[in-house]
């Protein structure tokens, strides 16, 4: 562990990326600090430019809600978003690719179907599909992300699950008459994580990337702001006011490009230890 | 395909066969699950028609749900479904009261020209670019592409599209910024040809611009691992010459998993149009399909999301089959 | 030409427009003009669909019986005279002759008879109700067209323009299914466009027609629908002169005076008289806290109109003090109880009704609900829901899209403030009575009354100016009606709404009739590049 934390800080890419995170990080742990009353106080003029009214470093929106207030407490919105969407994801990714992966058989083709339904739709339709039936809100955005999310994290997983349950370490768990379930999860879950953590790195992005397409066809939750809730509602004003799409479609890509470089890393990192300790096995 | 007698299937008829039947599977639970969660949403098409036309009247909306069969119970409506599917019916779709099969056939084809030539020049692109930041690698143009690649990762596409509408068709003035042709104009082939592409870049590009970034990504990693096969260390040193090694070599191989990543593409890519589609007007069955949902046309979107599950199946069938062409090394289970 | 002023008076506009129209060049004939819809049509009936995207296509296939034209005065359409006996019930109408279908059929009384009866008579949702006094249609010739009322109705000839009532050639829809005819994707009219095709998704192509009964009419050669669903794309597609005209507002509003401000580019706010459409926020009147009249006062208090219409609708209206829009002079309003801007006399309302902040500083919780279309009432909702968390009522604001927002309103009533609109159309008792009038309280039908508000004087009034004759008298039951309206606040009405069309400077004539874009276009032409 000491190794791969060694090799991240060496990694150039992920040093970037985490220092974008960490930004991002304290904006979201700074938002309640700077604006306690949150985002949504109407403080000035709508529309005003940046810099054109003090103290107002990022302009208002079309409100006249403080653009900055909105970057720094949409941060969490977005966060929040993009993580909780991941672990979901991943819960339910590793609750069906693991079973899957062990067990194979008729359980592996009944849960693979299930995974092939879920890819076949087009997974963008089928989250909008989702939030028009629950009403979009910050839970039932995280909601159906997981849900598109998920069949990618199964099918990882059973690819590992069935890589590993041939291994000898496997087998002597068996021998020694461990049940599946502890086989399953204090076995090989561990030693399948690497690339479930790289990919969760990617999930936390794309997460975000879905939740800003979202808002911008209009289903995002109108009582949380979001970055993409902040695109979605500065681009009607985009010709006379395109900060209010810049700023926070920044933020975004930004974000999106620290937790790529992050997961670039994690990847370097991770893999050089699986190559070491399959070397030296 | 079932014309060998089961005993003397070959293993690729087999294969296929399996693979077909899973496919069928996979279908049955998609329509199912579409169908339930289709009417789970509020409200219904009728409200859609009364509230469109400010029809003020019980019996206007009870006689259309009774016209489009929305009175009768949910199962008994899936059974219907089901049944005129098996004859290739599709339905009248509520909206536009015309055949489904119909406006399909009309919007499918500017899909398809947007989805193939995106995907496809993401193809080109994303496997040069990444061939080239591999035999550079860890020097400027890898750093180069390998930025300009997260870059194009995350930037979201409806924000890439208004992008270049600002520059190319604002600014610019060069390129066309919505719909597909100019259709009221008389073409001949070769104008309409002109036409159709000058309105087709920037969309396409759009779309594109993702998917660039994922295979510069894959091809990168996979011909860096390549490389470093025992192989293609001995043609090197055997002195045979960098371009023929890696189209030899290792091209062939490292398209591998850029083709499999092209058989899972086809599914994410519909929804990618939805957007492009909209920021562009391009007319395509992703946003008839985003409307259909808003105006609870059931039959249309069933029907456009059974065809794009037949489509993304019969794609990963059609990787698979290639996949064991390319890499004799895999078998069929 | 250009509406200045965003907030003038649609009628002070009207003069200067026609001083500008008397000094027009002669027009020109050829040309195609290209209009952006934002919403693709299902179909092309407007008899049966009044949506802005069928009348738009519609209003240039089909003829009604009269125009009105910006002083609304009555002017020949496919009727050339009419008379109205004077208790109001034989309305007799005498038709053009030699006008022909675009089939080569001769239009004739039948298809008169046949379109109020069987066609918007029936299946319009918006006039249906007022056509539903018509008895009859006696048809004594080929030219002669007589309605025979089972009581006057006030607002009919006002619903008689192509954009409600647009009348079908019986020769087609006559024993059909009127709403399932396949005429509704190739639509067979009187007027002066024919249709030409439907590229599904992108265009709607019209061409002259050159047995159009107004000879030497129409000037252009072509019009082109395109269908650009994207808001910013349609205001780039104007400014770029890929498109010629953007209408009913569907720019977004900010954008729009940049635009009109381009030199190619006018902005106007005529022609849509027939669209008045009053926006405001509409209160569960069956709620337990809001079904008060002093709480929903309060609210009013709260909001801040000239903010609203400043900065949601970026001054394209006027602020509205009853659900009735200032633009429809026979129903004009008196004077009536205002609630200026005044957050310390909404709270002062709100303790004296019994509801006062709590140790959280919260009276009460609500939802707000608001119109899935445009940016407009999400806007309001957020605004709204502010200013109320500054009086101590804390609100959630839920986005739901249109048929679930549909069922939430009129059928499970589960909702307790909603920003919304809705079009008045060309008369009070055509497009405002439906809201109010207790009797039209119908679950599980849109735009009937879904506030449920139950107040017999305002059924009484409205039943009263549905028939009077007499215009003076029926302007002071107006004048009552909207007095008892906005003291007891059944909706909190917000901004009188003008709307806008963007049109290239090339593009002239385009609003010379009160149901501006709608209309048939016929005078519509071009001027030829300099």
């Amino acid at each position: 562990m000491r190794d791969v934390i060694y090799r991240l800080f060496r990694s150039p890419a992920a040093l970037i990326g985490m220092a974008l995170l960490l930004l991002v990080a304290i904006m979201a742990a700074s938002a309640s600090v700077f604006y306690p009353q949150g985002p949504f106080n109407l403080v000035g003029q709508p529309l005003a430019w940046p810099g054109k009214l003090p103290g107002l470093p990022f302009g208002t929106d079309s409100l006249g809600r403080d653009v900055v207030a909105g970057i720094l407490h949409g941060s969490r919105v977005s966060l929040l978003i993009g993580l909780a969407a991941t672990v979901a994801a991943l819960a339910l990714g590793i609750a069906i690719g693991a079973p899957s992966g062990y067990f194979g058989g008729w359980v592996d083709d009944v849960l693979m179907r299930i995974t092939d339904a879920f890819q076949t739709i087009p997974p963008f339709l089928l989250a909008i599909v989702i939030i028009v039936i629950v009403r979009p809100s910050v839970a039932t955005i995280i909601f159906a992300i997981a849900a598109i999310s998920w069949p990618a994290v199964a099918r990882l997983v059973r690819a590992e699950f069935l890589k590993l349950r041939e291994a000898e370490f496997v087998a002597s768990c068996r021998l020694i008459g461990m049940s599946d379930a502890r086989i399953i999860f204090t076995q090989i879950l561990p030693n399948a994580m690497a690339p479930i953590v790289v990919s969760a790195s990617i999930m936390v992005a794309s997460a975000i990337l879905t939740e800003s397409a979202l808002s911008f066809l209009g289903l995002g939750d109108p009582n949380a702001i979001s970055w993409g809730s902040m695109v979605g509602m500065g681009r009607s004003d985009f010709r006379t006011a395109w900060y209010l799409v810049a700023i926070p479609g920044t933020a975004i890509v930004l974000t999106v490009l620290g937790l790529n470089l992050l997961g670039d890393g994690l990847n370097d990192a991770l893999n050089t230890r699986l190559h070491r300790r399959r070397a030296g096995a | 395909m079932a014309v060998n007698p089961p005993g003397r299937a070959t293993g690729r008829t087999r294969y296929i066969l399996r693979r077909l039947g899973q496919a069928l599977a996979v279908l049955v639970i998609v329509v199912v699950l579409q169908f339930f969660l289709l009417h789970l949403a509020p409200g219904d098409i009728a409200d859609v028609i009364a509230g469109e036309v400010q029809a003020s009247d019980p019996q206007f909306i009870a006689k259309l749900r009774a016209d489009f069969g929305l009175d009768q119970s949910l199962l008994v409506q899936l059974g219907l479904f089901a049944w005129h599917i098996l004859q290739l019916d599709f339905g009248n779709s509520h909206a536009f009261n015309v055949p489904v099969i119909q406006i399909i056939a009309e919007r499918l084809p500017a899909t398809l020209l947007l989805m193939t030539t995106a995907i496809g020049s993401a193809f080109v692109v994303g496997s040069m670019l990444g061939m080239a930041a591999a035999m550079k690698v860890g020097r400027w143009p890898d750093v180069v592409i390998s930025v300009l690649a997260l870059l194009f990762y995350a930037t979201p596409a409806f924000l890439a599209g208004i992008a270049l509408i600002l520059i190319f068709s604002v600014h610019l003035n060069w390129l066309p910024m919505t719909g597909m042709a100019t259709t009221w104009v008389t073409h001949t082939s070769w104008s309409y040809f002109v036409d159709v592409v000058k309105h087709l870049v920037m969309p396409m590009t759009a779309l594109s611009l993702f998917y660039v970034a994922i295979y510069t990504r894959l091809m990168r990693a996979s011909m860096l691992e390549v490389m470093n096969l025992d192989y293609v260390r001995t043609a090197r040193a055997k002195g045979l010459r960098p371009l023929r090694i890696m189209w030899r070599h290792m091209a062939r191989n490292a398209f591998l998993p850029v083709f499999t990543m092209l058989g899972l593409q086809v599914g994410s890519l519909l929804g990618g149009a939805i957007l492009i589609e909209t920021v562009f007007g391009w007319p395509g069955i992703g946003r008839l399909a985003f409307e259909g949902v808003f105006r609870r046309d059931v039959p249309l979107v069933m029907g456009i999301l059974f065809l794009s599950s037949v489509l993304v199946l019969s794609v990963s069938l059609l990787i698979d089959l290639l996949y064991t062409k390319l890499d004799p090394r895999i078998t069929m289970r | 030409m250009r509406v200045h002023s965003f907030s003038a008076i649609l009628f002070a506009g009207v003069l200067s427009l026609f001083a500008s129209v008397a000094s027009a060049q002669a027009p020109v004939r050829g040309g195609t003009l290209t209009i952006a819809l934002p919403t693709e049509p299902t179909q092309l009936n407007s008899a049966i669909d009044t949506t802005q995207q069928v009348k738009i296509v519609a209003g240039k296939i089909f003829s009604g019986l009269v125009k009105y034209d910006l002083n609304m005065k009555l002017q020949p359409d496919l009727a050339t005279s009419w008379a109205v006996s004077k208790d109001g019930l034989k309305i007799t109408f005498n038709l053009r002759k030699g006008v022909k279908w675009h089939d080569g059929k001769p239009f004739t009384s039948a298809d008169v008879a046949f379109s109020v009866m069987k066609a918007f008579g029936q299946y319009n949702g918006l006039v249906r109700a007022v056509f539903a006094n018509v008895e009859r249609v006696d048809t004594p010739d080929a030219n002669t067209a007589v309605f025979i009322m089972k009581q006057p109705a006030a607002a009919i000839m006002n619903a008689l323009p192509v954009a409600t009532a647009t009348i079908l050639p019986a020769h087609i829809y006559d024993n059909t299914d009127v709403r399932q005819n396949p005429a509704n994707q190739k639509p067979i009219g009187t007027g002066p466009f024919r249709f030409v095709e439907w590229q599904r998704g992108s265009s709607i192509v019209l061409e002259r027609n050159p047995d159009y009964f107004e000879k030497g009419k129409p000037y252009l050669d072509r019009i082109v629908f395109r269908v650009i669903p994207d808001t910013q794309s349609r205001g780039a597609a104007l400014e770029a002169g890929e498109v010629d005209m953007i209408y009913h507002s569907t720019a977004a509003a900010s954008d729009a005076r940049r635009l009109g401000a381009l030199p190619n580019i006018e902005l106007t706010t005529y022609g849509y008289i027939f669209d008045s459409t009053v926006c405001f926020v509409e209160v569960n009147n069956e709620h337990p806290i809001l079904g008060k009249a002093e709480v929903r006062r309060a609210l009013a208090y709260a909001i801040d109109r000239k903010f609203v219409l400043d900065n949601i609708w970026f001054g394209f209206g006027t602020p509205a003090n009853t659900p009735i829009h200032n633009a429809l002079k026979q129903a004009a309003a008196g004077a009536v109880p205002q609630y200026a801007y005044n957050l310390a006399q909404a709270e002062k309302l709100l303790d004296e009704a019994g509801y006062k902040r709590g140790a959280d500083g919260v009276r009460f919780k609500l939802n707000i609900d608001f119109v899935p279309f445009g940016d407009q009432y999400s806007r309001m909702a957020q605004y709204v829901r502010q200013q109320l968390t500054q009086i101590g009522v804390q609100a959630e604001v839920r986005n739901t899209d249109f048929p679930g927002w549909i069922r939430r309103i009129w059928t499970t009533h589960d909702w307790d403030l909603n920003m919304s609109a809705i079009t008045n159309a060309s008369d009070p008792s055509i497009g405002v009575q439906r809201a109010y009038w207790s009797k039209n309280i119908v679950p599980g039908t849109p735009f009937t009354n879904g506030t449920h508000f139950k107040n017999a004087e305002v059924d009484k009034l409205f039943e009263q100016v549905a028939v009077e004759q007499n215009a003076t008298k029926r302007k002071a039951q107006f004048a009552s009606l909207q007095k008892i309206l906005a003291t007891e606040l059944p909706v909190l009405p917000l901004v009188s709404i003008d709307q806008f069309t963007l049109v290239n400077k090339r593009v002239q004539n385009h609003s010379t009739l009160a149901d501006g874009v709608y209309s048939g276009y016929s005078d519509v032409w071009i001027k030829a590049a300099k």
